[in-house]
């Protein structure tokens, strides 16, 4: 347990009383909003830098920590500062978090060094030394592209090192071991295991052998395990000479029986006359590596077939997916003799080509398909040890890209790279409502905003373009995690840039040029991005993960609580929330200070609204009484809200329509909340200051909350909201928070549902889209307010959606439409 | 990079000596630069680097400031004094008001702060080529 700094022992019962007191606290919570503020902008910087547009070293990736570390400890001092000590647990959380941070700056893996076994789910590309080069491959291509690869588990580095140590520590070993293997198996049951064992850091050399298999059952593992390992270090001479040094893993998944195996490679050896760079496969029925054909493929979509060497077959011959080369095809055509059916070859294609976009040099993978047809990928490797270590554009390359470029013709130029790269194909013009499936894999995506809602058909390009849109976007960090080029904010793409056309993007020099520029796609000239396999790439992701992911999103769950913090936007985010927990009970919390000031808003509406201005408490000007007009409030997320609450065709003035299960269930729940006294700060109440607003509303049975902050960059802004409850049916309940959803969703939030509970995060976007976004989270609110009496039927929720998308279109301006009647029938 | 015919480095091309003592930055710099259609050499120790520039001809230098041996501000002062009119971009991830000032007293034409975006330093060497050929100083 971590204990208090002698200081804070010392110091802690004085507490300034009265004013003094109060303002003393409102600068304390503003002090948890400033340096919030700070840390997700930070964050946002760090993220931001994976996309390869921006050139950063080991420096700034210290700073960064250096800085979002000196914020985060100012958050938890200032919330304990607030909260008389409460929260002194999360002190424990803060000071575990900077020790991992500051293991992986110098070149560790925080606490996953110490797991003897880590399931296919936990790895990623940047744990190769930990788990070998093969499963963190595969689990990246499993994980983050989707593509079919085994599901399994890595005896890490740690694992292979204790289970060779004896004693304890193998015991340690064998029990994690074991327990990976019952996991597997409940995911995966089958009796027969497949053990890879491998040396984990650099790809060996050639002649080497990559990996020594053996075939076992769960109650063999181990003892194949020792095997495997056995084998490996017997035959490697880097193992033979310090096992230490070598580092040895193994790999386990379940064995698969292959009708035919093969080779994917990215880049074939030598480029076709006249057409250039080309992608191979090659195949052979499984047992009989002597029957291999092989295809060349554009590496372009549709990836037409340039060139095929075909084993002839009989006429009746079963091929690999089962079907006869005489059987007819959906085109018209005959199936043909080939292994490998054509849109066979086009998805092992764009496998390919999006294992060299996520691992940066061109890939080799190697595939079986299965006795149904099904291809699965079992390992990916660099066709070059390194892409920097491949011969680089210098001199005749250099002269014969500057020609290419010279002749070429620019469609478009312009936008900021979300993430650098470079694609050609061909080109599909997406709306916000495309369906992935229909997207063709592989082809350029031309939209006009970069919206969440095209996150899969961006996984499915070879790279997108949007009109609107920034680098710092929720699309933009998808974009990174997928590293898929992506150049948005380019205006009048889809009018430059035609359907159907062949094009290549080159999303860091913010180009799009006519036609398959071939020297651009070239591997060799495209060293100025980052790539997975720079250190600097690596730790930045390692740091990332201790540092960015919130888990903790509803205050009200039982693991929101300091311990279940695993990251410092956790407890960055725990902080805020308890802040304003803490504020909203200043009265018996803090007796000392005296009465809190707070102005009920003079709305339009029926509704009553109070308002906690925090700088004018802080300024000692809080005790201002009377009404407040909506222009006196210094918060513009707050007065941007204030707009859309006020539209008055939002509001319904209809009867609702109550059943008694629904009066009964009103009397039991809701009743105490609507019958607080909004003075007694647990009612509606808004809490303000410039750049920030937390709104807690009980309006018509149901609660929400709005927690905003607007500041001068997209880095800044960010808006949470929550909603919860109703009078009516958990039905209805449920089919009112569909409708929350969906328009959360529009609105290009973030969004989690539970039941009748909506809980959406709006982050990273442009001021003007700030504003507009809650400007309907205004209206919305009005709209919902008794609205779940009114879902009948699911027909309603399309239909009151749909009603409320159209009048939001119109803007701020009524259209002299009134929200339609929540009388139920 | 464009189809322009007034692009840099179409013809003669513009000659770049980048020095880092972070193998990254030079490891990306290089092709960003051979890519927008300049020649670049780039050397992650001074000492190196001065001998590369007293070697042959650089019209531009893009140097960091912190590093191991003689650090960048004596790399700027050393470069100037043999060649005056010599085109020099600061990099660095320290940047302060101070090492901004004297960088810029000491003759440099521009200071990027660490993390920079690639199209700020390939606009700085746009701006340095065009200040040399209208004939102002560095």
């Amino acid at each position: 347990m971590f204990k208090l700094p002698r200081i804070l022992q010392r110091r802690a019962p004085h507490r300034p009383e009265g004013a003094e007191g109060l303002r003393s606290l409102f600068v304390k919570f503003r002090r948890i909003l400033d340096m919030n503020t700070r840390v997700l902008e930070r964050m946002a910087v760090m993220e931001q830098a994976l996309g390869g547009d921006s050139i950063f070293d080991q420096a700034f990736l210290d700073s960064s920590v250096r800085e979002i570390t000196s914020h985060v400890h100012q958050v938890v001092y200032s919330l304990n500062a607030l909260c008389d000590e409460r929260y002194v647990d999360l002190y424990d959380r803060y000071v575990e978090i900077k020790n991992i941070l500051g293991d992986i700056l110098a070149g560790g893996h925080g606490p996953l060094a110490s797991a003897s076994a880590l399931p296919a789910s936990a790895i990623r590309w940047d744990m190769e030394s930990l788990v070998g080069a093969r499963a963190a491959r595969l689990c990246e291509l499993r994980g983050r592209l989707e593509l079919p690869a085994p599901d399994g588990f890595a005896v890490t580095t740690t694992g292979c090192a204790r289970l060779r140590a004896g004693g304890g520590e193998r015991e340690r070993a064998m029990l994690a071991v074991e327990r990976e293997a019952r996991a597997l198996d409940e995911r995966m049951p089958g009796a027969a295991l497949r053990v890879e064992a491998c040396l984990a850091g650099p790809e060996p050399e050639r002649g080497q052998p990559r990996s020594v298999a053996v075939e076992t059952d769960a109650e063999g593992l181990v003892a194949a395990l020792d095997r495997a390992l056995d084998e490996l270090c017997a035959q490697s001479p880097r193992a033979s000479q310090s096992l230490d040094a070598a580092r040895p893993t193994a790999w386990v998944r379940r064995t698969v029986v292959a009708a035919l195996r093969g080779r994917v490679r990215s880049m074939a050896r030598e480029a076709v006359p006249g057409v250039g760079e080309a992608l191979a496969v090659d195949a052979a029925p499984a047992g009989d590596s002597e029957a291999l054909e092989r295809f060349l493929l554009r590496r372009t979509y549709p990836f037409d077939l340039l060139r095929s060497e075909i084993r002839p077959k009989a006429l009746a011959h079963k091929l690999p997916d089962g079907r006869t080369p005489m059987t007819p095809l959906s085109s018209g055509l005959w199936r043909g003799s080939a292994l490998l059916a054509p849109e066979q070859l086009g998805h092992l294609a764009e496998a390919g080509l999006a294992a060299e976009r996520l691992f940066g040099p061109p890939q080799a993978l190697a595939f079986l398909v299965d006795e149904r047809g099904e291809a699965l990928f079992l390992d990916a490797a660099p066709m070059v040890a390194s892409v920097h270590e491949a011969p680089q554009a210098e001199a005749d390359d250099g002269e014969r890209l500057a020609e290419a470029l010279a002749a070429a013709r620019v469609l478009a130029r312009g936008g900021l790279a979300a993430q650098s790269g470079v694609a050609a194909g061909r080109v599909v013009h997406v709306d916000e409502d495309a369906r992935a499936e229909d997207f063709p894999p592989g082809a350029i995506a031309v939209a006009r905003r970069a919206c969440p809602r095209l996150t899969r058909v961006l996984r499915r390009a070879a790279a997108m373009v949007t009109e609107v849109g920034t680098p710092a976007g929720h699309l933009a960090t998808i974009a990174r995690e997928a590293r898929v080029p992506a150049l948005f904010g380019l205006a009048g793409a889809l009018r430059a840039i035609p359907q159907g056309a062949e094009v290549t993007v080159d999303t860091a020099s913010g180009m799009v040029y006519e036609g398959i520029v071939e020297p651009l796609l070239d591997p060799a000239a495209s060293g100025a991005e980052l790539f997975p396999s720079d250190p600097e790439y690596v730790t930045l992701r390692r740091l990332l993960r201790f540092i960015q992911p919130l888990r903790l999103t509803d205050p009200q769950s039982p693991e929101f609580t300091p311990e279940h913090c695993r990251s410092f936007h956790d407890i960055i985010h725990f902080s805020h929330e308890r802040a304003v927990e803490e504020l909203l009970h200043i009265g018996k919390r803090h007796r000392g200070v005296g009465a809190v000031h707070t102005r009920r808003l003079d709305l339009d509406v029926a509704m009553d609204l109070r308002v906690l201005d925090l700088e004018a408490e802080a300024r000692g000007d809080g005790a201002l009484s009377g009404e407040m007009a909506p222009g006196d409030v210094d918060s513009e997320p707050f007065a941007a809200f204030v707009r859309g609450l006020g539209r008055k065709d939002m509001w319904s003035d209809q009867p609702v329509g109550l059943g008694l299960r629904d009066l009964m269930r009103g009397m039991g729940t809701a009743g105490a909340a609507l019958s607080a006294d909004p003075r007694s700060m647990s009612g509606n109440l808004a809490i303000v200051a410039p750049g920030y607003c937390n709104v807690s509303l009980r309006l018509g049975y149901h609660f929400s909350v709005l927690d905003a902050y607007l500041g001068t960059g997209p880095n800044q802004n960010s808006i949470y909201f929550r909603f919860v409850g109703g009078l009516a049916d958990a039905t209805r309940r449920a089919r009112r928070a569909v409708l929350v959803a969906r328009v959360l969703e529009a609105l290009d939030f973030a969004v989690e549902s539970q039941g009748d509970l909506v809980m959406g995060r709006l982050r990273l976007v442009d001021g003007p889209d700030a504003v507009r976004a809650l400007v309907r989270l205004g209206e919305l609110t009005a709209f919902t307010r008794q609205l779940d009496m009114a879902m009948t039927s699911d027909s309603a929720v399309d239909e009151l959606t749909q009603w409320f998308l159209d009048a939001a279109r119109d803007g701020d301006e009524p259209q002299g439409a009134t929200a339609p009647s929540t009388e139920a029938p | 990079m464009d189809n322009d015919k007034d692009t840099p480095g179409a013809t003669a091309k513009t000659r770049i000596l980048v020095l880092d003592d972070e193998p990254i930055v030079c490891k990306r710099l290089k092709p960003a630069f051979i890519k927008a259609g300049y020649e670049v050499e780039t050397f992650t120790d001074s000492e190196h680097a001065l001998a590369a520039f007293e070697a042959r001809d650089f019209d531009i230098v893009v140097t960091d400031l912190k590093m191991q041996g003689f650090d960048g501000m004596q790399f700027l002062s050393r470069i100037k004094e043999k060649t005056p009119d010599a085109g020099v971009i600061v990099i660095t991830g320290f940047a302060t008001m101070e090492t901004a000032k004297e960088s810029f007293h000491k003759g440099a034409f521009d200071f990027i702060a660490k993390p920079f975006k690639l199209s700020d330093i390939l606009e700085a060497v746009r701006r340095l080529e065009a200040q040399k050929a209208g004939g102002g100083a560095a």
